[in-house]
């Protein structure tokens, strides 16, 4: 999408292959002929282009995408062409492309769920069709829906408006960024109660930051300037957003470009590199609500976790730590990567590597090192193709490669997994500690909306599944037995109830219907019948890692939620449940199962029908 | 190509591309309403593109009056 002018200067800038020059010449001046000629030439061009040029192949991909939109190229194909290149770009006109692509390549549908709804101030478009266009990348189904302009308080205050008919998942407030600091966003919490108590919805305030723009950065004694205004109004509306249970959003802002112009002309608050920074911090906490958020962090060690290669610079000759820029960078780089440790990430190293040269590191440069080795649920450090390397990995771990996230200062090696696992979440980046931070934070694939105790255990808890599936056990019960497990089945408490959400949440292979519950909608179960599941074994405590609720009716056991942890398969805990909660019901009665295939639960379907539980009414004898 | 053409060439070409039309059925005389789905929003994206591609700045009491791709080659061409 860039000029003929800018892209002939990269092409020159750079050792380029001459066939490859000549493909994008070619291609533009396609682009004058028709849309058919258009389409095959930047499909060469996407064809010759060097493996690790993700932002020029995701720019040559999208021309072929809009050729081919032109052209009447099957949608379905295009998707998967449009995905690549939003996949493999952030470049605002890429995104702005994309965005009027989705509208022609989607069917719109009126049913899609969930509702996502987005209102504030002027004029969304942009957001809206940024954050479109994220849920598409990040392969979310919902509907993203704003109201007419200046209609937002009249939409969510009034019970019988199109917004209150959509029932939103969530709703999303943008905070007036060029108008009074904070006050709508105040006026927002106070109107948007009723979504929160009645609908079981998340509402989500966008906080633009606060700017010295208009009257200036200067503070001096006789007057308050506006900065220090719109501070005080945060400090309000952070308060007032915490005792409501309303996310923030914080808007990182920083952009270059003039938005009181684009105010005046459109009434839009943001420019576009802001919008799409708005889209992804959105669509990454959508992904937490939605219970999609990654879970594994699959981190390279050499020039990404300390500056240097073990095996050539040895141990000492490492750049990490005080001393060089560099060496602090990373040291910067690996402080963020603990917290998200902290946070419940798991954490694995594949690093092409001796072994050897990687333990020295860990044990020579332990002082300048924030990551210890026990830190790592597993540190595969092989000359083996890293794909290959993370299959394995995740094969052992029981996770899919859908939650996994991939940092690597190589383009050489993003590309391999990008090509090889395409499931893979690849974060693109510079060769240096700044950027892939930076990278990650944007990105924020690990959001979540609220951090357990149980999530600071998780490292532990998979550390120990790994050494369980290396010590083999042939025989079920012998395992069993030797894990000297204690399993507690008790009605859920109050104080369970963050915990089983997130279970709920996030839950894909073992959970009876893949419905997604509020934090609410758990509290309001506490009062039915629920049940909750602690284990711990020889090996670790894994905490509520099963839950299960039912209504009891006069005749019938109605079991509407149903989730086990993929931590605790294979230790039939399953079967305990079930007996558990024959044991609470009169023999008489019989127990339903609301079960709902989905893409992701089949270990369920399997263990309702090993158990001979059905969907029907099943004799609880 | 003179500086007029190219400006000509590369407003064509970006119109088209937001529009998701061939270039051909762009012409100078061509307007919002002769045009499919040119709206307000797509006028944006327009200029955005324009600034971007040709390295200049329009002014916004320019953007509300554009109508036609040739007030677009006006804005970008030297007169």
């Amino acid at each position: 999408l860039t000029s003929d002018f800018r892209s002939l200067d990269l092409l020159a800038s750079s050792e380029v292959p001459s066939n490859f020059i000549k493909a994008w010449i070619d291609a533009t001046h396609a682009d004058r002929e028709s849309s058919v000629a258009s389409r095959s030439a930047w499909l060469n061009v996407v064809a010759l282009a060097p493996d690790d040029w993700s932002d020029t192949v995701a720019i040559a991909q999208i021309r072929a995408v809009t050729a081919g939109v032109k052209s009447g190229v099957d949608p379905v194909q295009l998707r998967a062409e449009l995905r690549k290149s939003v996949l493999w770009s952030d470049e605002a006109d890429l995104w702005s492309q994309a965005s009027r692509i989705l509208k022609r390549i989607v069917e719109p549908t009126a049913e899609v769920e969930p509702v996502v709804a987005v209102v504030g101030e002027g004029n969304l478009d942009l957001i809206c069709d940024a954050l479109r266009v994220a849920f598409f990348r990040d392969g979310i189904e919902a509907r993203v829906w704003e109201p007419r302009f200046g209609e937002w308080r009249q939409q969510i205050s009034e019970p019988h408006s199109e917004l209150s008919e959509l029932r939103p998942s969530v709703l999303i407030f943008v905070g007036n960024a060029t108008g009074p600091y904070g006050s709508d966003g105040r006026e927002f919490i106070r109107f948007s109660q009723r979504f929160r108590s009645d609908q079981s919805c998340e509402t989500v305030i966008v906080l633009p930051p606060v700017t010295s723009t208009s009257e200036g950065a200067f503070i001096n004694n006789d007057l308050t300037p506006n900065t220090v205004r719109q501070a005080i109004e945060m400090q309000l509306l952070l308060e007032e957003a915490q005792s409501e249970s309303c996310l923030i959003l914080l808007e990182s802002g920083g952009s270059g470009s003039e938005t009181e112009r684009l105010w005046d002309t459109g009434k839009f608050a943001r420019d576009l590199i802001i919008s799409i920074q708005i889209a992804n911090g959105c669509s990454a906490l959508c992904r937490a609500l939605f219970g999609r958020s990654s879970k594994v962090l699959a981190v390279d060690l050499d020039n990404t976790m300390w500056g240097g290669v073990a095996g050539e610079d040895g141990a000492q000759g490492l750049q990490l730590g005080p001393g060089s820029a560099l060496g602090e960078g990373f040291q910067r780089l690996q402080k963020y990567v603990a917290s998200l440790m902290q946070r419940g990430v798991i954490l694995v190293a594949v690093s092409k590597n001796n072994p050897q040269d990687v333990e020295a590191v860990f044990d020579q440069r332990s002082s300048d090192m924030v990551l210890a080795k026990s830190d790592f649920v597993a540190i595969e450090a092989s000359w083996d193709n890293k794909p290959d390397v993370l299959k394995r990995l995740v094969q052992r771990l029981n996770v899919g490669l859908n939650s996994v996230v991939f940092l690597d200062d190589n383009p050489a090696e993003r590309h391999a997994m990008k090509q090889n696992c395409p499931e893979v979440l690849v974060i693109e980046c510079a060769p240096d500690p700044w950027s892939m931070l930076n990278a990650l934070v944007r990105r924020d694939p690990f959001a979540s909306v609220k951090v357990t105790s149980d999530d600071r255990l998780r490292t532990v808890s998979y550390q120990a599944r790994l050494a369980r599936s290396e010590s083999s056990v042939p025989d079920d019960s012998d395992y069993l037995a030797s894990l000297g497990m204690q399993v507690d089945i008790h009605p859920s408490t109050a104080s369970e109830v963050d915990r089983i959400t997130q279970l709920v949440n996030k839950t894909n292979q073992f959970n009876l219907n893949g419905v997604r519950r509020s934090r609410k909608e758990i509290e309001n179960n506490v009062a039915r019948l629920s049940l909750s599941l602690t284990v711990s074994d020889r090996y670790e405590n894994l905490g509520l890692v099963g839950y299960l609720c039912a209504d009891l009716d006069d005749q019938v056991v109605v079991v509407d939620t149903w989730v086990l942890s993929c931590r605790a398969f294979g230790r039939k805990l399953e079967d305990q449940m079930v007996e558990s909660l024959r044991s609470l019901v009169e023999p008489r009665k019989q127990i339903h199962f609301e079960v709902q295939q989905t893409d992701r639960n089949a270990p369920l379907i399997e263990a309702m029908a090993r158990l001979n539980l059905k969907s029907g009414p099943v004799n609880p004898g | 190509m003179s500086p007029t053409d190219h400006g000509t060439a590369e407003v064509r070409a970006i119109v088209a591309d937001v529009l998701l039309i061939d270039q051909h059925e762009v012409q100078l005389e061509s307007t919002m309403e002769t045009l499919p789905d040119w709206d307000s929003l797509a006028t944006v994206q327009i200029v955005m593109r324009v600034e971007s591609t040709l390295g200049v700045r329009l002014s916004y009491k320019d953007i509300a009056d554009i109508r036609s791709v040739q007030d677009l080659v006006n804005l970008v061409t030297p007169s």
